[in-house]
Order: C-alpha cells, then structure tokens, then sequence
C-alpha cells in the first residue's frame, strides 16, 4: 500500500503523495514540535517539508526508505529553522533563543520539561530514535558521530528522561 | 510497567497527545505542492552545487563558541564560500604563492578586507528564507560513517613502515601509523607493563599496570582545571620515555585554544604536571617526530583584532599575561584566502619543556593533516560553484534567483537541472607544505581539485607528493577520481584523472612507486596505479569485488589485506540502487601481478562490525607473531517492515577481539574471543581498542549510564549530574 503510494508519487501523483504526507503527519508534527519547542514553528518546518519533500522525491532510490527519508528532510527543516531564528535576532541573544516563550496552552509540560533536561545532542538523539524512528548507525551518519557514541548517549539520556517522568 | 527505557519513553511521546493540527490535511498538502514539480533525476549522475554562506554560519558558530562554551562539540567552520575571493577558471592543480606581512597592521588589513567581501555577500542575502536541502537525503544510504575528528582516518597503512616502539622488557604494541618514525597522537597507548588511556567521557587520563592479563589502575590524570567556565578537553596523547605529553581542546577568555600538557611520568603513582603550552584556536591534529612535537590548530578571527598568540607556563591557565601574539613575520597567507582562519603550527621541544621553540601562522584553514619525516602538509577543502559556461558563479544573489530560494552552507543540490542551466561545484583541497627539517618553514601551497579522503591519500616520496582526490566532472557531473603527482613547489608533474566514475575513494595505499585505490559505488574495485614515472601515472590494473575496504594494509611484497564494510542489496525485486551496509569484511588482494590484481581470500562478518572500519589506530599489529587483532563487536537487531526501526526489538549483542593472520594470502583466524565483562544486552559496551603487551591482548571500552538510583527529587539543575561512568577492560592470552 505504502509502496504504491511512494510509486504514484514518484510518478507526479500529487494525491498520492498527499494520502502519504498525512499518513505521517502525526509523527512528522510530534518530532517538529519536540524539536523546535514551538507549535508555531513545528507547523512551518513540517508545511515546508512537503514542498521540499515533493520536489526531491524522485531520488528516494527505494519505497522502503520513504520514513527515513522523510524525517531526515524534517530534521535538516529544524534545523534551518533553528540557525534562521538565531541568525535573526540579536547574534548575543542566542542562548535565550533556546528559552521559549510561554505558550498559552503548552502540550505534553512533563515532556518537554525532561526534554529540556537533557544536552542538546542528547535531545537530538532521543527524537531521531524515538520519535523518528533511526538507528544508532543512522543517527550517528547525521550527527557525526560514532555508532557506540549514539548508543551510549542515548541510553544514558533515556534514562534520564525516564527517572525524571516516574 | 515497563522494563526498557526505550519503550517507556516511546510510550510517552506516543500518548503525548502532540498531534498534527486539523488544518494539516490532505487538502492543506495538495496546495503547498499544487505549482511545484519533482525535479527530475539524472541517470546516476549528480549534479552537485554545493556552496556555502559560511560567513553567515561562521558567525553564528563562533558565537555559539563564546556563549554556550561547547567546547568539544564544535565542528570545524566550513571554509567553503561561494566565489567568493575566487579567480574565474581553476586549473586542476593551481601552485600559488605564499604572501607574507611587514607588521601587525597588514595582516590586519588582510583580515578587514576578508570581512569586507563577507559584509558585502551578507547583503546581497535576505534572511528569512532559509530552507533545507532537496535530495541529498536518498543518497546517503551507502556511506561510510566518518569521523569528523581529523585524526581518525579511514584507510590504508603501512604495517611494514612501522615503528616498533619496544625497547627491552615486555614487548608491547605502538599505535598504528601512517609514516616510519612519525608518531601519531591516540586516545590509547602502551609502553613497557603499562596500558594509557584517555576515557574521553571521564575526560580524565588512566593509568593501568598490566601483568599477565591483570590490570591495576596506578594513577589517574585529570585534565587542568583553567579560568574560564569551561573545561578543557583531553584530545589525545603521546607516551615518549618518561613523558606523556597530552593535547586537548579548551577555552581562554571564552575563545578556542589548544593546550599542550607535559606530564612527568617517571613515577607511574605519582604523575605530575610539568608544563603547559597554549596556542590560539581549535585542535586539529599533531605529528611527533623524536622529542618534537607539531601541533596544529585554526584560529577563527571574528574580527580583524584577533592575532594568533601562543604562551605558556606551569601554571598555563591561559591567563592574559602569559599569551603572546605572534610576530607579524611568523603570518603568513595563501594567496586568496577564503575565509578568516589561521592555521597556527607549532614545535614544541618535549625533551626540554612544552614551550614552543617556534610558533607560526597562517591564513587559511586546517581539516586534516598528513607528515612525512620532513615535511607536513595541512589540507583543508574549498568549494566553487560553476555554470554551464564554467565559469565560477560567484554572486549569491543570482544561485539564489535560479533556485528561487537560499542554498544553506554545505548544501548539496542532487539532479538539478534548472531551465537547462547546468550548475555544478567544484571542490578542492588546499594544501600547504611546512617544511620541518630547521624552523618550521612555510614552504609551498597548491590547490588541487577534488577532495581528499583522509591522510592517507597523500604521500611524500622522492622529493615528490601523490594526492589522490574525488572530484566531479565538469560535464557529466559524475563523481570521478583522480591521481596527481607534485613536485617539490607543488607544481604538477603528472596525473591520471577520471577513472572509477560514479564512485568516490574509500581507502588509499602507497607503496614505493605504487599506488592502490580503493573506490566504491555498489562494488569495490582495487585500482593498481604505476607512479614510476612521476610525469605519466598509469592504471596497470584493477579488479572488482563487493563491499569495500574502508583500510589497507600491506602484509607481505605481493599481499594487501583489505578490511571494510560488508554490502548487500536488499531489494528483491529488482529495483536497485540501495545498498545496506551491514558487518565487517576482510579480504585479501595478491598484487605480485600489477597488471592482474587477484583476490585471494575474502571473510564476512554480518552483523558485526568494528571501530576499524573508520579508525585505522584500531588495528592492532603484533610484529612478533606477525599477527593482526581488531575489535569485533556483534549485534542482531529485527527490524519491522513498514512501521518505525525499533533497533530494541530482540537485540542480541556481544563485544570481542578477532585475532588473525594471513598465511600465504589466505586469512586465518587465531582467536574470536568474545568477552563477558562487555555487555551482551541492548546498550552494550563494546570493546573500542584492543592493545598488546607481553602475552595477553587487553581489550578496552568505556561504560556510561545514568543513575537511576538518585533520587531525583533533589536535583537541583546543575550540571553535576548522577553518571556512572567506568572504563572496562578484559584480557585474553594469544592462542
């Protein structure tokens, strides 16, 4: 099913790619939110991922790899954001940046309260294993690092985040 | 309840209740892509543009130095810009002169003028249309994980060059190198009953007496507490007789230094601190030849006051008094530098003390390096974009305009073909030569196309230096690779260019006048290449194989052992082009016949795989027994089909040492001995290196977690945060 869907899009099938886009978009919206710490910029960083998504779909070598590949275009959209929003404002106020603006309604506090307790590599780590869904090898090709670096990590901020949560 | 830390935070974010918004509908993704088209790919081919905004970037970075102090995070600024300061055609290997300064003010003006065309580029951009790259993402499938360090490699060596480090007593191993009597730095090293070890997330160096496979930790060496905030960070260390002298990442008034720490270790109990070094900017690599050390760093200046300065003392804390800024006649410059990096050098007598006997710098930045006996040369890589017409682009503003948004730093645009105009990068290394044999002797500089895999793509022979490079053809836009010859001015002499399209170098070897090229796309040829005649390079042969070697390593005159990457296509029905790469390989070549290169012996390992596959330090030579041992660590994950990877379902692991040697080109295997101090479940420790002394092969590795134990109630926010961390360390006796 999802394979054809990845071959109707290939193909120029803009429905296609739709019913596909959307069968992710929980997933996509969950990572961006957790990544950018914003509903705001977690719906722009996901609403430019289609477009972005859509013009190179034609490279996705394999229908298999549509979910890694997906993510890995949401992934590099954070983080364009991220560098654009530090870019914007004041160079100084960079670190503060990082410190959100108080939502009105702010889903899921407890996690992104543990989120917010961990390194920003571990952070990293934790929403390409979890919520995106990579490997440690796969992780560690994006992040530049080594695969047992990844692993060690990630445990360790797992279980960081799980003594905080309990 | 559940048990896995995994699945208990999955459950979280999956029961968050953190959902798309309504408006994320079908209906909301046929608009956004209602006047957009897939862009067409090309037939294997990839036309690249990779540009950079590295000004823009560089700033944010650098600040992101001073303010959050992430030290050792930090990667290299790309040096790369976009036309910028670039002259319209490059030839593929372009000598340039060595441009030097009176005083302080030229070098300043220098850098003002830099910051200048950088001001200028700034606002041709408007900045709020930062997007993500195309098409990068499908291709990435096959490569080889890299370190970013430069001073991990990825490929060949010569087991037949090297020192072998032992003088009386038990004999032990030294750390894998690239040249004869050129040390290389390492986070592991042994001398005679005693095992060195960096534990980089301890950050601390320990000390471990080793005697017939027991071990006793004698000392541990804690990295210099400084002024700043931040710490300073162990890189890497020497062992040279009674001294150890460590090298490490650390901050002075919140800029970037390199810290060079001499230990006096005549005492393995009681290890003491004997002086300290600084040198302006970030560690990059460091070469010891006898007692003298080179350590080489780049020194990023944000504004044209920063000077690059060395200094020291005992107390060596970094402290305004002790810097010095480097005389304006030990700067120099490439002749169009591309951004404001200096690349400081230093020697430092260690026999004597950790001050330098000559601190020198220039413009222009360093990613990796490679030393002969005489000379070192320091590469960085730098980046252009052409037009159909090749011509250099070198207006942002008109690439932006053609695509119709902003390219981000380090981009790479696959298949794009925009209104058939087509745009293509072009890569090339710099590479400077510093001649060792009096002062240290900025010398020559040259900039070759292509890229350069690691340090063991160059090498120095006769008074001549081989680079081979992967660049891409201008036409075609296929990845192609090439072989050059240079001369002492780094002129060219010679070259072979072109071959193994499509595909880019894994693994480079040199032996006398012969060079083996490793290259891979989907299958891994050996590429035999004549150097006899410097001015007339030739391909005598090659031969194919799948997989691909990742290092070679020269076991007798007519034998290469290859180690690497298993491959496999895992599609079945016949739609090709995505390979995995999955367990560790070993073959070996017979190379007596130039012309017809044969493999002998091949031996696979799924599902496994080892810290030598990108770090050639982790081969472990054993002279004596003419035998080889790498780390082998093994894990089975099930993977489900169509749902999200959760590498936790039914993990089984373990973590070992695999001994071998190669009898008459055939790989036999001594010893797979797999250890229970090494943890066998999901997060396992696994054995990172592997060293020798005496009888018994040592096998280390560090262990991490957090712990649970702690109440959490009480953490207060700080950064002294509950860890558990311990290094491990099995022994087993050679079979």
């Amino acid at each position: 099913m999802e394979n054809d869907l990845v071959k109707r899009a290939k193909s120029g099938d803009k429905d296609a790619f739709a019913k596909l886009y959307t069968a992710y978009k929980d997933k996509l919206y969950r990572y961006a939110y957790f990544k950018l710490g914003d509903p705001d910029d977690a719906l722009d960083a996901v609403s430019e991922c289609i477009t972005q998504a859509y013009l190179g779909i034609s490279s996705l070598k394999s229908e298999k790899a549509f979910s890694g590949w997906i993510f890995k275009i949401l992934y590099r959209e954070c983080c364009a954001l991220q560098r654009q929003k530090s870019f914007d404002s004041n160079r100084l106020d960079i670190y503060e940046l990082n410190v959100e603006a108080p939502d009105a309604v702010t889903l899921a506090p407890e996690l992104k309260e543990a989120l917010s307790r961990l390194y920003d590599e571990e952070k990293d780590i934790v929403l390409l294993s979890v919520v995106a869904g990579y490997n440690s090898k796969e992780i560690a090709r994006m992040l530049g690092l080594k695969p047992s670096t990844v692993r060690s990590k990630q445990s360790r901020a797992l279980a960081k985040m799980r003594s905080f949560l309990e | 309840m559940t048990n896995n830390d995994f699945d208990f935070i999955k459950q979280k974010f999956d029961e968050s209740g953190v959902n798309a918004p309504e408006q994320l509908n079908e209906e909301f993704v046929k608009e956004k892509i209602q006047h957009v088209e897939p862009l067409k790919e090309k037939k294997s081919g990839k036309v690249i543009i990779r540009l950079s905004i590295a000004a823009v970037i560089a700033v944010v970075l650098v600040n992101a130095i001073i303010i959050t102090g992430l030290v050792g995070i930090i990667n290299k600024a790309p040096s790369i810009i976009a036309g910028m300061n670039a002259s319209k055609q490059l030839a593929s290997v372009s000598p340039a002169e060595l441009r030097t300064f009176k005083n302080e003010d030229e070098i300043k003006a220098e850098l003002q003028k830099i910051f200048d065309d950088r001001e200028n580029e700034l606002k041709k951009i408007d900045n709020n249309t930062f997007l993500g790259d195309i098409a990068e993402y499908a291709q990435d499938n096959g490569g080889v994980a890299k370190s970013d360090s430069a001073a991990n490699g990825t490929t060949g060596s010569s087991a037949n060059e090297f020192s072998a480090g032992s003088s009386g007593g038990m004999s032990h191993n030294s750390t894998y190198i690239q040249t004869t009597g050129v040390d290389e730095a390492d986070y592991i090293k042994t001398d005679d009953g005693y095992i060195y070890f960096l534990n980089q997330i301890k950050n601390c160096i320990e000390v471990y007496r080793a005697d017939n496979g027991v071990t006793e930790l004698t000392f541990t060496i804690n990295a210099p507490e400084t002024t700043d905030p931040y710490d300073t960070f162990f890189s890497n260390f020497y062992i040279c007789g009674d001294r150890l002298v460590a090298i490490a990442d650390s901050t002075a008034d919140y800029h970037m230094i390199t810290r060079v720490c001499l230990y006096d270790i005549s005492d393995r109990k009681n290890i003491k601190l004997r002086d300290s070094f600084i040198q302006s900017g970030r560690y990059c690599s460091s070469r010891m030849i006898g007692d003298m050390l080179y350590a080489v760093s780049t020194y990023y200046a944000y504004d044209s006051d920063c000077m690059p300065y060395c200094g020291g003392g005992t107390k060596a804390t970094g402290d305004e008094a002790e810097k010095r800024p480097l005389p304006a006649d030990c700067v120099y410059s490439v002749e169009k530098p591309a951004d404001s990096n200096f690349l400081v050098v230093s020697a430092i007598d260690t026999g004597k003390s950790a001050q330098a006997v000559k601190t020198k710098a220039i413009l222009g930045s360093a990613q990796d390096i490679y030393c002969s006996q005489e000379n070192l040369y320091v590469m960085s890589e730098e980046s252009y974009v052409y037009d159909e017409s090749n011509s250099i682009v070198d207006n942002l503003r008109e690439i932006r305009e053609i695509f119709g948004r902003e390219i981000l730093d380090g981009e790479i645009l696959d298949g794009y073909d925009y209104d058939n105009n087509v745009y293509y990068e072009k890569t090339y290394t710099q590479i400077v030569k510093i001649n060792l044999t009096g002062d240290i002797g900025f010398s020559a500089t040259a900039r070759v196309e292509g890229r350069i895999d690691d340090q063991y793509s160059l090498d120095e022979s006769k008074g001549t230096l081989r680079v081979a490079t992967t660049s891409r053809d201008s036409e075609s836009g296929n990845e192609i690779n090439n072989l050059f010859v240079l001369d002492g001015s780094l002129k060219e002499m010679g070259k072979v260019t072109g071959f193994a399209e499509n595909e880019s170098i894994k693994a480079v070897r040199y032996i006398g006048d012969t060079a083996y090229v490793i290259t891979y796309e989907q299958t891994d040829p050996l590429f035999v290449i004549d150097l006899s005649d410097p001015s007339k390079p030739t391909i005598t042969g090659e031969v194919k194989i799948s997989g691909f070697s990742t290092m070679l390593v020269p076991v007798d005159d007519n034998t290469l052992l290859g180690i690497g990457y298993h491959t496999y296509d895992p599609e079945l029905d016949g739609d090709e082009g995505m390979e995995i790469q999955d367990g560790l390989k070993l073959v070996t070549f017979d190379v007596s016949n130039k012309s017809a290169p044969k493999i002998i012996d091949t031996k696979i390992y799924e599902n496994h795989e080892s810290i030598v596959q990108y770090d050639p330090k982790a081969l472990l030579v054993n002279f004596e027994r003419g035998d080889y041992a790498i780390p082998l660590n093994y894990r089975d994950t099930h993977w489900l089909e169509n749902e999200y990877y959760n590498e936790h379902i039914n993990v089984t692991a373990h973590s070992g040492v695999l001994n071998f040697r190669i009898d008459n080109g055939k790989i036999i295997i001594t010893d797979n001995y797999v250890s229970d101090k090494f943890g066998r479940d999901e997060n396992n420790d696994q054995v990172e290196r592997c060293v020798y002394i005496g009888d018994y092969i040592y096998m280390i590795g560090t262990h991490y977690e957090y712990d649970t134990s702690i109440d959490y109630s009480e953490y207060d926010g700080s950064y002294a945060e509950p860890e558990i961390i311990k290094t491990i360390i099995d022994s087993v006796k050679y079979k």
